[in-house]
C-alpha cells in the first residue's frame, strides 16, 4: 500500500464522522465519569452518610459487570438507549469505578491536618476543597479519567449493540465484512494515535509535582463532614447511580433467564463455552504472570534504565485498545507465520500483551512486600541464597503474584474483542457465546452467559478494591 | 582472643570511597559501638562483615579465621555472624516464634523451647510467641530481631542502627534491654549508630569513624575526655574550641591558664573545653572587676542565651575582657537570667590541638 492509497483512506467523510462520534464519547465519558467517581467517593469517605461500607461496596460493584452486559441489559429492555445519549449513559455506569475507586483511596490515605490547617488559614469548607483537597485529588483523577478515556477507546461490544460506531466498531466491522486489512489497519493506526496522544496529555496535566505526606507518623481519621438536609438528596444519587448501573442489568438478566429457562436450558454448551473460557484463562493467566514476573523482579530489585525501560513499555498496552492488538498479531501472523494465524497460541499471546499491565502491577507491590534486608537476614541465619528464596521470598510473594494471574484470568474470561478475531475456528467462550446469541437478539439464550460472567468476575472485583483500598 | 579484626578493609562504590583503609579489632565478649556520621561508611563495614558484600581489598578474620582475604571469601551463610538490621526486618509472614526459630534445625524449630528461652533472654513475655510482626510495637519487633540473630549461637552479632526507629522513651529501654541480653548471653557484639549517646552509654569500646576510616578507638570516657582530634571531638559531645599558647603543661588562653595533657606540641594551638568543665561562681559584683581580665583569676561573662533541658540546661556567655563566647552546662536549678554578669572558672585539663587542624 502507497502514501497516496494510506492518505485516501484517511482522508475521507467516514472517518470524520468517527473521530467526532469517538471524541464525544471520550470527552463525555470522561466528565461525566471522573464527576460521578469523584462525588461518590467524597459522600463515602468525608461524609457521615448513613451505611458508608455498604455504599462502598455497591459503588465498586459495577466493575464486575462487564460494560457489553450492561449494555444487553439496557438495550433488552428498550431500544431507547441506542445512539449518543445512551451511550454515553451506559458507558459512564459501566466505567466510573475506575474514577471512585482511586479517588475514593486517595482521600482514605489524605492527611486531616492538610486540611486543618487550610481551616486554621481562614478557608472556608468549599475553598478548602477546592484549593487544598482537589489539588491533592488530581492525580487520581486525572488517572481514573484516563483509564475510563483508554477503556472508552477500546470499547467494542457495548457499543456496537448500542448501534454507535466509533473507531473500535468501525475497525471490526471493516475487517468482518470485507477483510479489508489495510483499510482497517489505517483506521487502527488513528486509533493508537488518539490513545498515544491521550495518554501523553494526561502525563502533561500531571505535572511533576510531588503530592505526598512529608513528615513521618500516622496519619489521623478525618472528622467526617456533616451533610444535614444534604443526607437525603445525597442518599437519593447514589441510590440512582445504583440502581441504574446494578438494578437495571441484574434485573434484565432475571427476567431473560426465567423467560429463557422456560424454552430451554442448554447446560451441555454452557458447560462448553464454561470450559474454554476457563482453559483459555488459565493459559493467558499463567502466560501473562511468567512474563511479567521477571520483569517486575528487574525494576523492583535491580532499577536501572534497562530495567525501568522495559517495565514502562508492558505498561504502553495499557493504551492499546484489543482490537488494535489483534488486528496488529492477525496481520502479522498472516505476513511471518501463516500457519499461527487463528491458533489458541496466537490468542494467548494477545492476552498476554493485553493484560500484562495487570499483572506488572500485582507483581511489582508483591515483590516490593519482600525488600532484599530479608535476604540479608536470611543469610546472616545460615540459608543459601536458594533457600532463603524459597522460606523468604516466594512466601512473601506468592500472594501477590497469585492475585496478579485472578485478575488476569478474569479479564481474560470476559474479554471479547480480541477473542472474536483471533479465536480459532470453533472455539466457543462465554462472551463469544453471549455474543452471538445477543447479535440474533435471542435475549434469553443470552442471559446465562451473562450471569456467569459477572459471577466470575465478582472475585476478581473484590481483589481489586482490596489493593486500591490499600492505597499505592 | 580477638572475635573480629579488620585490616586496611578499603571499598568504593563508583567514584566515592565508602572506605578508606579501615582498621578494627574487637576482643572476645562486650559491645563495640562504631559511631560516626551518616555517609561515614559505617554500615558498608558492617554489610563486608556480614559478607553481604565483599571488600576491594584488605581482611577480615572472624574469631581467627580469615573469611575475605585476597582470592576469597565466605559467604554470609557460612560466617555464623547474626545481623540485626534496622526496624529489625522481621519476616512477616511468620510469627515470633517462627522468626526467632529461622535460623535452627528443623527439629529444634519444632519443639519451640529455644524460642521461648530467647524471648526470656531478650526480657519478652513468651505469649508473644504466636503474635505476627505487626501486631508487636517497635521495641518488640526489636527485641524479636535480636532473639532471633541470637538463636544460632552466632560467634558475632552485627547491629546496624538498631535504636534509631524507636522513639526517645522506647528508645532508652529497648537499647538498655538489647545490651542486657548481649551481655547475659556473652556475645560478643558491634552496634552501629550515629548518636553520641546510645555509643558512649551501651559500648565497653567506641570506634569514631569519619571519612571512611577509624579515626580513634577506646573505651567511652577516654573517647569523650581524651579525643584525638578536633573532629573527634566535636562529634563525640558538645564542644568548645578556644585560641591558645602552649608552653609545657599548660595552656594560656582568654579562659585563663589550663594545665594540658602530656604530649601537647609546645606554641599555637587550641583548646577543647567540653561545657560541663565551665562552671559558674555567681553574680559578677558591679565595677570592681570590670575588666575580669583573668590576670586576678576572676573571669567574667555576660549571659546571652539560656537553653534549659530540665535535668541541666546550657548558657552562653560571652566573656567581658575579650568577647569570645563560650559555653557552659549547669545544673538546672542554678540558672542565672539571660543578660546577667556573672563569674566563671574552667576545672579540669583540657586537651591542645594544633592550631592550624
Amino acid at each position: 500500500m502507497g502514501w497516496s492509497e494510506a492518505w485516501r483512506l484517511l482522508v475521507r467523510p467516514r472517518v470524520g464522522d468517527l473521530l467526532v462520534n469517538t471524541t464525544k464519547l471520550v470527552a463525555g465519558g470522561m466528565v461525566a465519569s471522573a464527576v460521578l467517581g469523584t462525588a461518590a467517593a467524597w459522600l463515602v469517605e468525608r461524609t457521615d452518610l448513613p451505611l458508608r461500607r455498604v455504599w462502598h461496596v455497591l459503588l465498586a460493584a459495577p466493575l464486575a459487570v462487564p460494560a457489553f452486559v450492561v449494555s444487553y441489559g439496557w438495550v433488552s429492555l428498550t431500544s431507547a438507549v441506542e445512539g449518543y445519549r445512551g451511550a454515553l449513559l451506559i458507558v459512564v455506569l459501566a466505567y466510573y469505578p475506575l474514577v471512585y475507586l482511586p479517588v475514593g483511596a486517595t482521600l482514605r490515605g489524605l492527611d486531616p491536618a492538610l486540611e486543618e490547617s487550610a481551616r486554621s488559614l481562614g478557608f472556608g469548607p468549599w475553598r478548602t476543597f477546592a484549593r487544598v483537597v482537589l489539588p491533592q485529588l488530581r492525580p487520581a483523577i486525572l488517572g481514573g479519567s484516563l483509564l475510563v478515556g483508554l477503556h472508552l477507546l477500546a470499547e467494542f461490544g457495548a457499543l456496537q449493540m448500542l448501534r454507535f460506531p466509533t473507531f473500535t466498531t468501525a475497525i471490526y466491522d471493516q475487517y468482518r465484512s470485507s477483510f479489508n486489512g489495510p483499510a482497517a489497519n489505517m483506521l487502527a493506526g488513528v486509533l493508537v494515535v488518539y490513545c498515544g496522544v491521550l495518554v501523553v496529555t494526561e502525563l502533561a496535566l500531571r505535572g511533576r509535582q510531588r503530592y505526598a505526606r512529608l513528615g513521618s507518623g500516622v496519619s489521623r481519621a478525618a472528622v467526617p463532614a456533616r451533610l444535614g438536609w444534604f443526607t437525603v438528596p445525597a442518599l437519593a444519587g447514589l441510590g440512582a447511580v445504583v440502581a441504574l448501573a446494578l438494578g437495571v442489568p441484574f434485573a434484565s438478566i432475571i427476567r431473560w433467564l426465567v423467560a429463557g429457562a422456560s424454552t430451554a436450558f442448554p447446560v451441555g454448551e454452557l458447560a462448553t463455552a464454561t470450559g474454554s473460557a476457563a482453559g483459555l484463562g488459565l493459559a493467558g493467566a499463567l502466560a501473562t504472570v511468567a512474563l511479567a514476573a521477571p520483569v517486575a523482579w528487574l525494576a523492583v530489585r535491580h532499577p536501572g534504565r534497562v530495567a525501568t525501560l522495559l517495565e514502562r513499555s508492558t505498561y504502553t498496552a495499557n493504551a492499546l485498545p484489543g482490537i488494535v492488538v489483534a488486528l496488529a498479531l492477525v496481520t502479522l501472523s498472516l505476513r511471518v507465520l501463516p500457519a499461527a494465524y487463528q491458533t489458541t497460541t496466537l490468542l494467548i499471546i494477545a492476552y498476554a500483551i493485553m493484560f500484562l499491565p495487570r499483572a506488572m502491577v500485582a507483581a511489582r507491590a508483591a515483590i516490593a512486600q519482600a525488600p532484599p534486608v530479608l535476604d540479608d537476614v536470611a543469610l546472616a541465619l545460615g540459608n543459601s541464597p536458594m533457600r532463603a528464596w524459597r522460606r523468604v521470598t516466594l512466601p512473601l510473594i506468592a500472594p501477590g503474584i497469585g492475585a496478579g494471574a485472578i485478575l488476569v484470568f478474569l479479564a481474560v474470561v470476559t474479554e471479547l474483542t480480541a477473542t472474536l478475531l483471533l479465536a480459532p475456528t470453533g472455539t466457543q467462550t462465554l462472551a463469544t457465546e453471549f455474543w452471538s446469541k445477543t447479535n440474533d437478539i435471542d435475549y434469553g439464550a443470552a442471559a446465562p452467559y451473562a450471569a456467569l460472567m459477572v459471577v466470575l468476575s465478582t472475585p476478581a472485583t473484590v481483589l481489586l478494591t482490596r489493593s486500591v483500598r490499600r492505597g499505592p | 582472643m580477638t572475635a573480629l579484626t579488620v585490616s586496611q578493609v578499603t571499598k568504593r562504590f563508583g567514584t566515592t570511597a565508602a572506605l578508606a583503609g579501615v582498621d578494627l579489632h574487637v576482643a572476645d565478649g562486650g559491645v563495640t559501638a562504631v559511631l560516626g556520621p551518616s555517609g561515614c561508611g559505617k554500615t558498608t563495614l558492617l554489610r563486608l562483615v556480614a559478607g553481604f558484600g565483599d571488600p576491594d581489598a584488605g581482611t577480615i578474620e572472624l574469631g581467627g579465621k580469615q573469611v575475605f582475604g585476597p582470592g576469597h571469601s565466605v559467604p554470609a551463610q557460612r560466617r555464623r555472624v547474626g545481623y540485626v538490621p534496622q526496624e529489625g526486618a522481621l519476616f512477616p509472614h511468620l510469627d515470633v516464634a517462627g522468626n526467632i526459630g529461622f535460623g535452627l534445625p528443623r527439629a529444634e524449630r519444632r519443639d519451640g523451647r529455644r524460642a521461648a528461652e530467647l524471648l526470656d533472654l531478650v526480657g519478652l513475655n513468651a505469649d508473644l510467641a504466636h503474635r505476627f510482626p505487626h501486631q508487636l510495637s517497635g521495641g518488640q519487633q526489636q527485641r524479636v530481631a535480636l532473639a532471633r540473630a541470637l538463636a544460632p549461637q552466632p560467634s558475632l552479632v552485627l547491629l546496624d542502627e538498631p535504636f534509631s526507629s524507636l522513639d526517645a522513651g522506647l528508645r532508652l529501654s529497648t537499647a538498655a534491654a538489647v545490651v542486657e541480653a548481649l551481655r547475659a548471653n556473652g556475645t560478643t557484639a558491634l552496634l552501629v549508630t550515629h548518636d553520641q549517646n546510645e555509643a558512649l552509654s551501651l559500648a565497653d569500646q567506641v570506634a569514631v569513624m569519619a571519612d571512611g576510616r577509624i579515626a580513634q578507638v577506646g573505651p567511652p570516657r577516654d573517647v569523650y575526655s581524651v579525643p584525638g582530634d578536633p573532629v573527634v571531638a566535636a562529634f563525640v559531645g558538645a564542644a568548645v574550641f578556644v585560641p591558645a599558647v602552649v608552653t609545657g603543661l599548660t595552656a594560656s588562653c582568654d579562659l585563663g591558664t589550663l594545665p594540658v595533657a602530656a604530649g601537647a606540641a609546645e606554641g599555637e594551638a587550641r583548646v577543647l573545653v567540653r561545657p560541663e568543665q565551665i562552671r559558674l561562681l555567681g553574680p559578677a559584683d558591679g565595677a570592681g572587676d570590670g575588666a575580669g581580665n583573668g590576670s586576678n583569676g576572676v573571669l567574667v561573662g555576660v549571659v546571652t542565651e539560656i537553653r534549659y533541658f530540665g535535668h541541666d540546661a546550657t548558657v552562653q556567655l560571652r566573656l567581658a575582657h575579650s568577647g569570645l563566647t563560650v559555653t557552659a552546662r549547669v545544673p538546672g536549678d542554678q540558672l542565672p537570667s539571660p543578660g546577667a554578669r556573672v563569674r566563671l572558672a574552667v576545672t579540669g585539663p583540657v586537651n591542645a590541638y594544633a592550631a592550624s587542624g
